[in-house]
């Protein structure tokens, strides 16, 4: 026999069994209604991201599911267990790159072996239970048979050498696992295979080539792979026939696929699964970031979205953001920040890595989150975002977030903290950097409920010596390397801005102003002065020796009591004076002394520093004899007791009266003032009167 | 009307040279399924999730195994192209084939192009497929042919089997 005939005679024989075996029942139930095959696509079967959806159904929704739709089934006439009865031991298979595995298991369901091989293979349960249906037609069988769980998927067995299926090809599970297995397979290598996705293809229309063929566009994996594994399209008798029959040229297994996914699952295409899939194998699919898929498509977020979980992260997808992943501290914060209904809403990018520091960002669309391994995920958004990201971002002065904005401060403010700084913001002050020295004065005063209360300005340098300054509602914080950093404000901070800042005589601040003074009183210092200010003598400066001789006396505190005007100056040689409320110091060549109480009141009657005695050479000296006290001038002494007053003694009579012993000789304290006689002058001593003679003689009696 | 299309599905019965489709029950009552009018719904949300599934299924009838050979001789397959072109993305002429009433391993498939009494030659070997055998890709970079029209004929070589297609025409540009 040739081959030829020996083949033809096979053939025969086949069709012969196929006519013998009818291939569809016609028991006169209820008919039902078909999907409306004129959606049915030829070049789009089914969407990659349905057919490819592993777990779009658990084991518990696939069993209903059998219940429903097995409802009319009790048992096979040979004793077979309905589908959604059926229950088998299944064994294990080694995981590959297109399966990952399967660890067998006693007494499954087959619900659960179809939800587990979908997993595993990462096919749509959805498409198995359709395989098992269009196949062997066990879901719906009211007469199950060992036949039909034999070649359940309607995967080709080989026979065995008695005529059976191989038994590693036949049972529900192998025949589960290896269709879903070769459906990976045909997409992992597709150029094995004899039709592709993404062109033109030229598909029959029936087995026998007499009937023709058809191009078709194939758009997607999943199609390419329906037609590689039953290579024919449903021609228009078969499509027009819904279910039923068509004519010699139609075939059926892409046409009742399609009809019974429509039928039972809705359309084979879905927005947001396939741009949940796009994104998915955009980032490199399981062997990608993301790792493994965790869930099915899961819809009803704000704005249509959906999300898809996976072992390292998440997608999410609105038709108005499109698909984006989230993952790690940015994914955590970003739902401790409230997901898509919080701060941020929807990502409108994934993560970009690379900055400085190993650091990443991902934009949502209110905002942006930056992450480094060591300031962990923060969100940046709104005016005070703007405002860092004007700074440079994480490159400019405050560096990286280290923590997200919080609002509800004083005036509806908010702040951020970054590395290096803060930024606040008010709707009055608008959003201001706070950084280095800055922060740490600003923090020590209380922030913006302290007495600075929010920044108005950023910081602004280049003032002399190396300056800077930075405005708040409440003062102005000034910093330079010498002086340190601190604030001028109020009445002190007018006065020193009046007199030029620290371009002016003082210099910059040196300490902060220090209230609670007596008398309600302030003060502060600067590099070459003070300021002092209360209610009753305002604030002026003090600054020079007259402040070293301030400070000598106890400031505020001391003798002195409060400035009661600036320093004037113009006086002879030089000099000036500065009142205050319980004397005056003049500084002059010889230095700076206190003029005060009877011995200044004297001094000043005597001319004061225009006077005979000229400017004072030290400060009133008290705790002498009988409570007395003394205050030396360039050209002599006042002494005062407080039985006598104060008289002022110079000249030859003073060298006679020192030479005594002073107040403690027996001349005792002057008694009254030095009077001029014809002859020379005579001054009165408790012990007697003292006379000079222009011959140069002092005599005492 | 229904006569006719009987006669042709009888007609298509009985002249059929392989495998096809005639169901019995459909040819006596063509009703078949009443046909929706709607469209699919949407992913996971079938139009009516209750309704009752459908009793007159017509079907392909199972695959045909490989027929068996006569010893020493091989036996004569049948190659389709599925896809055939130049690729100008990548600059190849590409053929795409398989053998749908083969399964088995072990085979080779050829791409010849000829054009005049140039040639160029492309192989691969045969995948075993489910219900077939494919071919897979064949590819003839562009560097190797002239522009103009050249003949591709696919061929398949196995210890068992053997055949080859029409020659189909693809434009070198």
């Amino acid at each position: 026999m040739t081959a030829a005939l020996t083949r033809l005679l096979v053939v025969l024989g086949l069709i012969g069994a196929v006519l013998a075996v009818p291939v569809a029942t016609s028991t006169p139930a209820a008919p039902a209604e078909a999907a409306d095959t004129r959606y049915f696509d030829p070049g789009n079967i089914i969407s990659d991201a349905v057919f490819f959806d592993g777990l779009a159904m658990d084991a518990g929704a696939i069993q209903d599911f059998l219940n429903l739709r097995g409802s009319g089934c009790t048992v096979g006439t040979d004793g077979s267990p309905c589908l959604k009865n059926y229950r088998m031991n299944t064994t294990d298979r080694a995981g590959d790159s297109l399966c990952g595995g399967y660890r067998g298991a006693y007494n499954e369901s087959a619900a659960t072996v179809i939800a587990r091989v979908a997993a595993t293979c990462q096919v749509n349960p959805r498409v198995l239970l359709v395989l098992l249906q269009k196949e062997m037609g066990l879901v719906t069988a009211t007469n199950p048979t060992a036949k039909k769980y034999e070649r359940a998927a309607g995967y080709a067995c080989p026979d065995t050498a008695n005529g059976g299926c191989d038994p590693t090809y036949a049972g529900l599970q192998n025949q589960l696992y290896r269709s879903a297995w070769q459906y990976q397979r045909y997409a992992a290598v597709p150029g094995n295979y004899q039709y592709k996705a993404g062109r033109n293809n030229i598909i029959g229309w029936h087995p026998n080539g007499g009937c023709g063929s058809s191009t078709v566009y194939i758009a997607n994996q999943a199609t390419a792979g329906l037609y590689i594994y039953t290579p024919y399209r449903p021609n228009q008798a078969a499509l027009n026939a819904g279910y039923g029959t068509g004519d010699g040229c139609s075939s059926y297994g892409n046409r009742n696929f399609w009809n019974y996914f429509t039928d039972w699952f809705g359309s084979t295409q879905s927005s947001e699964g396939a741009a949940l899939y796009a994104k998915y194998q955009s980032l490199g699919g399981q062997g990608g970031s993301l790792g493994t898929v965790q869930s099915p498509y899961l819809c009803g977020l704000a704005n249509g979205g959906c999300f898809q979980v996976f072992q390292k992260g998440t997608i999410y997808w609105t038709p108005g953001t499109g698909a984006w992943s989230v993952s790690g501290a940015i994914q955590e914060k970003w739902g401790a920040l409230g997901r898509e209904w919080g701060t941020l809403g929807y990502p409108l990018s994934d993560a970009n890595c690379g900055l400085a520091a190993g650091g990443c960002y991902q934009l949502f669309e209110r905002g942006t989150m930056y992450w480094t391994p060591t300031t962990g995920a923060s969100a940046v958004h709104g005016t005070v975002g703007s405002k860092w990201l004007s700074t440079g971002a994480e490159n400019g002065a405050l560096g990286y977030p280290v923590g997200d904005q919080g609002c509800g401060l004083r005036d509806g403010g908010c702040y951020q903290p970054f590395q290096r700084g803060l930024v606040h913001w008010t709707a009055g002050t608008g959003a201001r950097i706070v950084t280095g020295e800055m922060s740490t004065k600003w923090g020590a005063l209380g922030r913006e409920n302290g007495a600075l209360g929010y920044p108005t300005t950023d910081r602004a340098c280049g003032l002399i010596d190396s300056g800077c300054y930075q405005i708040f509602q409440y003062g102005t914080v000034y910093t330079a390397p010498a002086a340190g950093t601190y604030v001028a404000k109020g009445g002190i901070g007018y006065t020193w801005m009046s007199g030029g800042a620290e371009n002016g005589p003082l210099g910059y601040p040196v300490g902060d102003e220090m209230c609670g003074l007596p008398g309600g009183g302030c003060a502060q210092d600067f590099q070459r002065g003070s300021i002092f200010w209360s209610a009753s003598t305002g604030a002026q400066v003090v600054s020079g020796p007259t402040r070293d001789k301030y400070d000598a006396v106890g400031r505020e505190r001391g003798i002195l009591g409060y400035p009661t005007m600036k320093m004037a100056c113009g006086l002879v040689r030089g000099g000036c004076y500065q009142v205050f409320q319980y004397g005056t110091i003049y500084q002059a060549p010889g230095g700076a002394y206190i003029a005060k109480g009877g011995l200044g009141h004297t001094w000043m009657l005597l001319g004061a520093e225009n006077g005979e005695m000229a400017y004072p050479v030290s400060d009133e000296s008290c705790g002498l004899r009988a409570n007395g006290c003394f205050q030396l001038f360039e050209n002599g002494s006042v002494y005062y007791a407080p039985a006598f007053g104060a008289f002022a003694v110079d000249g030859p009579i003073r060298d006679a009266w020192l030479a005594a012993g002073l107040e403690n000789g027996w001349w005792g304290y002057p008694t009254g003032k030095k009077q001029t006689t014809a002859t020379g002058s005579t001054q009165r001593f408790e012990g007697g009167t003292a006379t000079w003679t222009t011959d140069g003689t002092v005599t005492f009696g | 009307m229904h006569t006719s299309r009987r006669t042709g599905l009888l007609a298509a019965c009985a002249s059929v040279a392989l495998l096809a489709a005639c169901s019995s029950s459909s040819d006596e009552a063509p009703s078949g399924s009443p046909l929706s009018t709607a469209a699919p719904g949407t992913y996971g949300t079938p139009l009516d999730p209750t309704a009752p599934d459908p009793t007159d299924v017509a079907t392909d009838p199972a695959p045909s195994a490989a027929p068996t050979p006569t010893e020493g001789a091989r036996g004569d397959a049948t190659v389709q192209i599925t896809y055939y072109g130049w690729n100008p993305g990548s600059s190849v002429v590409e053929v795409g084939g398989f053998l749908p009433f083969l399964v088995e391993e072990g085979g080779t498939c050829t791409l010849t192009l000829t054009q005049g009494a140039a040639s160029a030659t492309a192989t691969r070997a045969a995948t075993r497929n489910v219900t077939n055998t494919a071919c897979g890709e064949l590819v003839v970079p562009g560097d190797q042919l002239a522009p103009g029209t050249w003949s591709a004929v696919l061929a398949y070589e196995s210890d068992r089997s053997t055949g080859s297609t029409e020659a189909v025409e693809v434009q070198v540009p």
